[in-house]
């Protein structure tokens, strides 16, 4: 629409892509992060005690998606009184049923009861509980699997960091957009509470807030951590737009008769991306050490929620259960580590000045 | 035996798009006293060529194979082979530069006085008492206002022609045998550029420095320079005292720059010219003499094929063209050396023959 | 400077209205208070009958809306008073001032191992760029930068105090002293010394990793500037060039880093103290919070959100020492 408009289009998150994909250390935590996200949607296959598949009195049901929501278990084993246990109960009660069932036998919110499948003895507990054949990641102190909780875990690890950004990413760019791109007393405005926002110890104000909820939810926790991490992210914007307001494609457009919010949109906004991308990649990074460290602390999510965080509270109790911090403790480095890392990466293959320097 | 000399160098840039040679089988000498001028477009080598001298080449920049002779008692000694502390005390000490942006050259956080003075104390067993009374005399030399309070002001309390004189006095204040000076006004005002080079020319007789002065500017070099080198993608294409350079130019590249000249002080007639095409860029210098794209005098495929060597045309006078002294009016299909296409000169401005000069 | 000092002293009054005010809603909206935790908790039939508890809360303020308790306490700080501590019927600012000591200990004592290893660890990186030892380096400052702290305090703990045990190496798992007070002074800073070892280096490492990435990215940017070239133009060697032009530009950021350390360099670290449940300031926000010891959240409160401002305002003005361009306007 306008030629001298520099709005980066498809070629340059080609070439960023490009670029990117030149990272080794990038790329393997870009894999690692994918991998994240198969194994928290495919956690109830994974790991669980409720058939992924399976053929009752002539019906096909799929349990383990009780996994997701409880509402999603099919009635009937309710009706047909199961208690949660699967495997001898559908042979008992329809011996023509079969079942597929997830690669591990565990159950991220309970023990595994003796012989509940069929020849294998109870989970261990407390001291007795180091990683096995059976227990991968061993188990906690009430016997529950340690490898099914952190299977079913990494759904929350993913989801604060999405969420958590998600919310803080729109309230920093709106927050920036505004007083960057408006000035006057809205940029004073909006610049000011910004100021007094980084001025709250954001621990204080998070574990005030989740002291004042009756019954947190994880979901508490990524809207405090999207409400309170906005602020880097609203000067970034602010100082792109500001900027990216006195440019000729600007003047251009708003002389073509587009409005302030056609502008921000679709002109600035664009431009600004890649630069603003690259914080939220960190925050990402840093809400899942957060929550999980928020977790740790005991005012994380109440069980049966398994956030990682709170697999490493239990260890405090009794430090010489190693496996309790060793896999929750390596999971929560490797995820924080592998964001870091691919926020790097964003951050040489965009911007502009280490590009020209690698010329 | 001249102060200088220069021998074959080749300083390519290792990318990863592949090997540039940016400078390529450049060979030059400056005597005592005397000032050359090194000419060429934006691109073409020139500021390489200054920065292979000090080996101030930035990374991934090479010094491939030549060598840089410098005159000393009982011989010369090789630059490109000198260790890195023997180096260092050619720089500033023998051999001063200046740079073509006074407005980042100079670091902000020290005052005018210590950079001066640093480079006093660097070359000379002195107290810093002596050295900042070095630099007090620096300062009144090149004629800088108000001299004893400049000297405890910072860099970015001076203007851009008051801050190329500071770097002036910075490169003469060891009283070096050569100044190389890469396009020192560039960057500047028009006024002040004359005033920048009166001084120059001015403290280079008074202190009897040989100066290499780079340009892109042939007005600048016909009031400044006793010798004059072309320089054109890479190479030296053409070599000769001033005067005779002016007068009888011999490559097809010189003539059509001086034809592209606008002649100063006479209101212009008529259109003015410039060069058909563009400079070459060192990813893809053509083949055989890489002028001949744009030569109006070009005969292929002899052109295209073979290097043209430098040699002798007239006494003093070398040029890199096959055709050097037998060239007749044009013949080649680009038309009469004389019908340049060129652009319309509408009110009589004076428009800058080349864009910007750069590295 | 005085307008631009008066400037800066009002928006952080307002700030601190601001905050204090907000927090002070938040704490008082908690379900539970200071009385019904505390005695709820300790000793279900030691609860107080019901006049009793409205006696209590008369005293301490809590019948009235919570503006009207806002209002009171910031009378109270505006006259220097901070008010006492619920929980532990003893005045905030003593409370503060007995923590101030052990987490500054620990505080400090990182933040000074941090910066003498960070500094010539950054410039070492950035001297020795694109190296294979600056690469690997660089690659365990990553790697310890995304390492958590509280993991990190987990596996020191297992180490140290449970593979370790019984060994010359063992280490105390919680707390900042076993002896008593009338231990002699050698053994008792001995005793102390021991037990800050955990916690200081948990604290250090994560600065450290921070600080060198930090100061290694600042000196890569002033490196390609082109005064670092005018420099070894006139002959300055490549230790002076990184020091003297190119680590002296690199304070500029710094100092902004070291103004910002302020407030946890007083207000400790929540999770390391809490981990090794050391005496400090962090711990004492921690465990006033779940008393729902009001006056302690509000004194805490207040100071950490001046400390944060004081630190910003010690950055800008070290800013203005350390760069000739701004001065103070």
């Amino acid at each position: 629409m306008n030629a001298s408009s520099p709005i980066r289009s498809s070629g340059f998150w080609a070439e960023a892509w490009r670029r990117f994909r030149r990272k080794p250390l990038a790329m393997a935590a870009l894999a690692f992060v994918s991998l994240l996200m198969l194994v928290a949607g495919l956690a109830p296959a994974i790991a669980g005690t409720k058939p992924v598949i399976c053929r009752y009195k002539g019906r096909l049901y799929a349990p383990c998606l009780g996994y997701f929501d409880r509402r999603l278990e099919p009635t009937i084993f309710a009706k047909d009184k199961f208690r949660g246990t699967y495997p001898r109960n559908l042979v008992e009660k329809d011996p023509g049923s079969w079942a597929v069932w997830p690669l591990v036998f565990q159950d991220p919110y309970r023990s595994v009861r003796d012989d509940e499948w069929p020849g294998r003895p109870a989970n261990p507990a407390r001291d007795e509980g180091r990683p096995s054949r059976i227990n991968l990641f061993g188990t906690d102190q009430a016997g529950v699997d340690v490898f099914a909780k952190m299977v079913h875990g990494t759904t929350i690890a993913l989801l604060v960091g999405f969420v958590s950004m998600g919310i803080a990413g729109s309230i920093g760019i709106v927050v920036g957009a505004l007083g960057g791109y408006l000035g006057g007393w809205v940029d004073m405005l909006t610049s000011r509470v910004t100021e007094i926002v980084m001025c709250i110890p954001t621990l204080v104000l998070i574990l005030s807030i989740m002291a004042l909820l009756e019954k947190p939810t994880i979901w508490h926790t990524m809207a405090i951590i999207g409400a309170t991490g906005w602020t880097g992210i609203a000067r970034l914007t602010r100082g792109e737009f500001l900027r990216l307001r006195q440019s000729e494609f600007v003047t251009a457009a708003r002389a073509t008769g587009a409005g302030p919010v056609r502008i921000m949109l679709r002109h600035i906004l664009p431009n600004a991306l890649a630069p603003i991308l690259v914080p939220i990649t960190f925050g990402i990074a840093s809400a899942i050490l957060t929550e999980s460290s928020l977790s740790f602390l005991g005012f994380g999510p109440p069980p049966p929620s398994a956030s990682w965080g709170s697999i490493l509270n239990d260890a405090r109790s009794n430090l010489s259960m190693w496996w309790l911090v060793v896999f929750p403790g390596v999971a929560i480095f490797l995820t924080v580590l592998a964001y870091n890392l691919i926020g790097e990466g964003l951050q040489e293959a965009t911007d502009p000045r280490l590009r020209e320097a690698r010329k | 035996m001249p102060l200088l000399e220069i021998n074959n160098l080749v300083t390519a840039f290792h990318t990863p798009a592949g090997r540039v040679p940016a400078v390529d089988g450049v060979s030059l000498s400056i005597e005592r006293g005397k000032t050359l001028g090194l000419v060429g477009e934006s691109g073409c080598g020139k500021s390489v060529t200054a920065m292979s001298i000090l080996r101030l080449v930035a990374s991934p920049g090479v010094i491939e194979s030549g060598e840089i002779l410098l005159a000393r008692e009982g011989g010369s000694v090789d630059l490109t082979q000198l260790p890195e502390p023997e180096l260092r005390k050619v720089r500033g000490g023998r051999i001063g530069m200046i740079f073509q942006e006074p407005m980042t050259s100079l670091n902000p956080v020290f005052t005018i006085g210590d950079q001066i003075a640093e480079a006093v104390l660097l070359h000379r067993a002195v107290p810093r008492a002596a050295a900042r009374a070095r630099a007090l005399e620096m300062l009144k030399l090149v004629r800088l206002a108000d001299p004893e309070q400049r000297l405890d002001e910072y860099p970015h309390q001076l203007s851009g022609g008051m801050r190329q004189r500071v770097m002036i006095a910075m490169a003469l204040a060891c009283e070096p045998d050569l100044v190389i000076a890469d396009e020192p006004t560039t960057a500047l005002d028009v006024t002040i550029q004359a005033q920048i080079l009166e001084l120059l020319s001015d403290l280079r007789r008074r202190l009897q420095t040989s100066l290499l002065l780079i340009t892109h500017d042939l007005g600048v070099v016909a009031e400044t320079c006793d010798e004059v080198a072309v320089m054109y993608a890479g190479r030296i294409v053409e070599r000769a005292p001033a005067a005779e350079l002016f007068a009888n130019p011999q490559h097809p590249y010189t003539i059509g720059l001086l034809a592209a000249r606008p002649a100063t002080g006479v209101r212009h007639e008529g259109p003015l010219r410039t060069i058909p095409g563009m400079v070459p860029l060192p990813q893809n210098f053509p083949a055989g003499c890489r002028f001949h794209p744009r030569c109006a005098y070009a005969r292929l495929p002899h052109c295209a094929g073979d290097v043209p060597p430098l040699r002798d045309i007239r006494p003093q006078h070398q040029a890199r063209c096959h055709y050097a002294g037998e060239l007749g009016p044009a013949t080649g299909e680009k038309g009469d050396a004389a019908h340049f296409p060129h652009f319309s000169n509408a009110g009589n401005e004076l428009r800058p023959l080349f864009p910007e000069g750069g590295s | 400077m005085t307008t631009y000092l008066i400037r800066r002293l009002l928006f952080g009054v307002v700030t601190l209205l601001v905050i204090t005010c907000f927090v002070y809603g938040l704490a008082r909206n908690m379900p539970g208070t200071p009385l019904t935790v505390q005695l709820g908790e300790t000793d279900p039939s030691r609860k107080f009958n019901p006049e009793d508890l409205e006696r209590m809360k008369r005293i301490y303020g809590l019948d009235k809306p919570w503006p009207v308790g806002y209002a009171q306490w910031l009378g109270n700080v505006v006259q220097g008073d901070l008010g006492r501590s619920i929980s532990r019927k003893q005045p905030v600012a003593t409370l503060i001032a007995e923590r101030i000591g052990p987490t500054f200990l620990v505080s400090g004592t990182a933040l000074v191992l941090a910066w003498l290893a960070a500094i010539p660890l950054g410039l070492y990186a950035s001297a020795r760029s694109g190296t294979v030892d600056e690469r690997a380096t660089s690659l365990v400052l990553y790697v310890l930068y995304s390492f958590p702290t509280f993991v990190a305090a987990l596996f020191l703990q297992i180490i140290f105090a449970v593979w370790l045990r019984g060994t010359n190496w063992e280490l105390p798992l919680f707390g900042m002293t076993d002896l008593p007070a009338d231990a002699p002074l050698l053994v008792r800073i001995t005793d102390i010394a021991r037990h800050a070892i955990l916690p200081v280096t948990c604290q250090t490492y994560v600065s450290l990793a921070y600080d060198s990435r930090f100061i290694k990215a600042n000196m890569e940017e002033a490196v390609r500037q082109d005064y670092i070239r005018t420099a070894r133009a006139k002959g300055a060697g490549p230790w002076r060039v990184l020091f003297r032009h190119a680590f002296r530009n690199t304070l500029i950021p710094l100092v902004t880093l070291l103004g910002l350390s302020l407030p946890g360099l007083i207000g400790g670290s929540v999770i390391i103290e809490q981990i090794f449940t050391w005496p400090g300031m962090g711990r004492l926000f921690f465990e006033s919070i779940r008393e729902r010891d009001y006056p302690t959240i509000m004194g805490l409160t207040l100071m950490f959100s001046m400390l944060t401002l004081a630190g910003q305002l010690l950055a800008d003005l070290l800013y203005c020492v350390v760069d000739p361009r701004v001065s103070v306007e």
